[in-house]
């Protein structure tokens, strides 16, 4: 079944959208949402019992099933994604020793955290609930990376395909917002007040949302019943300068770029669109226009997704990536919500209105605590 | 191309072996990681900033390192891969310590993240290279050199730090290895396995 695409990779394609997040559970009415210029995130007093006021995402409640001792918030975030990107492929390919799911997620069932020790608390616990609950081929690969961690989930996931171990790998990706982080990101004075504004003159900080998403990755196209993309390259690279502070140079974000880009010999100017981290935090928006500078993207067609779904953290790379995937292949971008006035130092090209891409190389970026960068190519259609 | 063990490192139960051999064993008063600290006679102020898990994973590659002639390296051609079973768990309950005293504590809430680990050894040695932290129930051999494989056929790296680090007060279990892709016959997952539960 191995094919060789046009970059002397062997093909690795990607599809089976899920998503669960404040705006819905299908990927084509959420991005419709997004179009329509709706966000998820509301003003919410005291949210999560954290002494504050913020913009934060939460999924609404007729779209989940409750919680109980043995299934969690989270979890059960996980299966529907799981059940809804299965659905979309001929046969459950995870139940085989050929399929594997890797979890990306930061927090897992951070909600649980008290002064008993919870049995739900270990993250570990998520890779056993998983495979229990569908009766999964291989035990599910956790990666726990911050920010980063859902592009680095897709990134794995192809690498391992490659390498001939695995012949299909679907990524969830999910985090929950929970007084744990929201309190934290507050004592770092990151969160914002009111809306988050990426790249925009006046932004304060960012919201973070709850999400669920998933995506599967194989060497075999027809295991999807609907369309699917190309999965081209991808590279992470750190920092190595500051565990919470972005680099001023855009060190590791330049660097993933670079490698990404070079793998697949495409150059900066093919890009057609690139989905940025864009958190709203005055030092992380700046970096990237720095690292875009350098790699030549100033004038890359850009967006930020956060202002319609908040920063969902671990959940972040593999629900953006599904949107990106949705708007190319929609050929029409999503304008980068809560933008109004340039606001870093380097020049870019933000996207204000639902145009289209100017070709159909998509790439994605993310960047996150402990220095980490990592980008991901894709080619749409 | 094939996997080999350059070196590799334990720090466990108030010793540190190298390759195999004793290297250091604890008899001050001092806490265990200061302890090495001091031994392999180190200046490194922000370690005394780190919280456990990341002490650890910084000692043991320090040491790993240091004896894997990393000069012959490019300084985005190694990767760093670690993995434990608990994360960030003790982090995360002295941060929930501080919520629940009434004054979150921002220092304590950047080391509630795993990988933050990883971010320190970077930082130490200015290591550009590709990132990752898995979560895994024990030591996981297999998945750590798969990722080895994985990253050497994608030309993403030329060596690879990989490490099982768990941290719980004075309980440490620490094993550091330096996987290169210039072997000549394979290095498997059963004899790292082997080499981690010392029976190499």
């Amino acid at each position: 079944m191995e094919t060789e695409n046009g970059f002397g990779l062997s093909e690795v394609f990607i599809g089976a959208k899920s998503v669960l997040c404040p705006l819905g559970d299908t990927p084509s009415s959420v991005y419709e949402a997004m179009l329509n210029g709706e966000t998820g995130l509301q003003s919410v007093e005291n949210p999560r019992g954290v002494k504050t006021t913020s913009h934060i995402g939460i999924i609404p409640d007729n779209l989940i099933a409750e919680e109980h001792m043995d299934s969690t918030r989270l979890e059960n975030m996980l299966s529907l994604c799981y059940e809804r990107s299965v659905s979309k492929l001929r046969f459950d390919e995870f139940q085989d020793k050929n399929g594997l799911v890797i979890i990306c997620t930061t927090k897992g069932n951070i909600d649980k955290i008290s002064a008993d020790d919870d049995p739900r608390l270990p993250l570990t616990r998520l890779s056993k609930f998983m495979q229990q609950s569908f009766d999964l081929g291989n035990e599910p690969m956790i990666i726990s990376n911050a920010c980063i961690s859902g592009v680095l989930g897709i990134i794995t996931a192809a690498r391992l395909i490659r390498a001939k171990k695995y012949d299909h790998v679907m990524v969830l990706g999910a985090d929950i917002v929970s007084e744990f982080t929201l309190s934290g990101f507050l004592a770092l004075h990151a969160l914002t007040d009111g809306a988050c504004q990426p790249y925009d003159k006046n932004r304060k900080g960012i919201n973070l949302g709850e999400a669920a998403s998933g995506l599967v990755l194989s060497n075999d196209e027809t295991i999807f019943k609907g369309t699917f993309d190309h999965y081209i390259s991808g590279a992470s690279a750190n920092d190595a300068n500051h565990i919470s502070g972005p680099s001023r140079t855009g060190e590791g974000l330049y660097r993933s770029i670079e490698k990404t880009l070079s793998k697949a010999d495409v150059k900066s100017e093919q890009i057609g669109y690139l989905s940025a981290h864009g958190t709203g935090t005055v030092f992380n928006d700046e970096m990237e226009s720095i690292a875009f500078k350098r790699s030549n993207l100033s004038g890359t067609l850009v967006n930020s997704l956060k202002g319609y779904l908040g920063h969902t953290l671990g959940a972040a790379g593999v629900i953006e990536v599904l949107f990106g995937l949705e708007a190319m292949k929609r050929n029409q971008l999503i304008p980068s919500f809560g933008y109004q006035e340039p606001g870093v130092s380097e020049p870019m090209n933000i996207i204000q209105d639902a145009i289209s891409p100017t070709s159909n190389y998509f790439l994605k970026t993310a960047s996150g605590f402990g220095g980490c960068n990592a980008a991901v190519l894709f080619k749409v259609g | 191309m094939s996997l080999e063990l350059k070196t590799y490192c334990h720090v466990k139960n108030g010793e540190v072996h190298i390759n195999g051999e004793l290297f250091f064993q604890h008899m001050d008063e001092e806490p265990f990681l200061r302890s090495i600290y001091k031994h392999i006679g180190l200046t490194y102020p922000k370690f005394f900033k780190m919280d456990e898990l990341s002490r650890l994973g910084f000692i043991g590659a320090e040491m790993t390192l240091m004896r894997s002639e990393v000069e012959n390296y490019k300084d985005d051609e190694i990767a760093v891969i670690f993995s434990n079973c608990s994360s960030s768990l003790m982090s995360d309950y002295l941060y929930f310590e501080s919520l629940q005293s009434g004054i979150a504590s921002p220092s304590q809430f950047v080391y509630t993240l795993p990988n933050i680990e990883v971010g320190e050894v970077c930082i130490r040695h200015k290591l550009y290279g590709e990132n990752n932290f898995f979560i895994t129930e024990r030591f996981n051999a297999e998945l750590l050199l798969e990722q080895c494989s994985a990253l050497f056929e994608d030309n993403a790296a030329k060596a690879v730090l990989i490490a099982w680090t768990e941290a719980q007060g004075e309980n440490h279990d620490g094993f550091f290895a330096f996987i290169t892709n210039s072997g000549v016959e394979e290095f498997t997952a059963q004899e790292l396995t082997d080499l981690y539960l010392g029976r190499g």
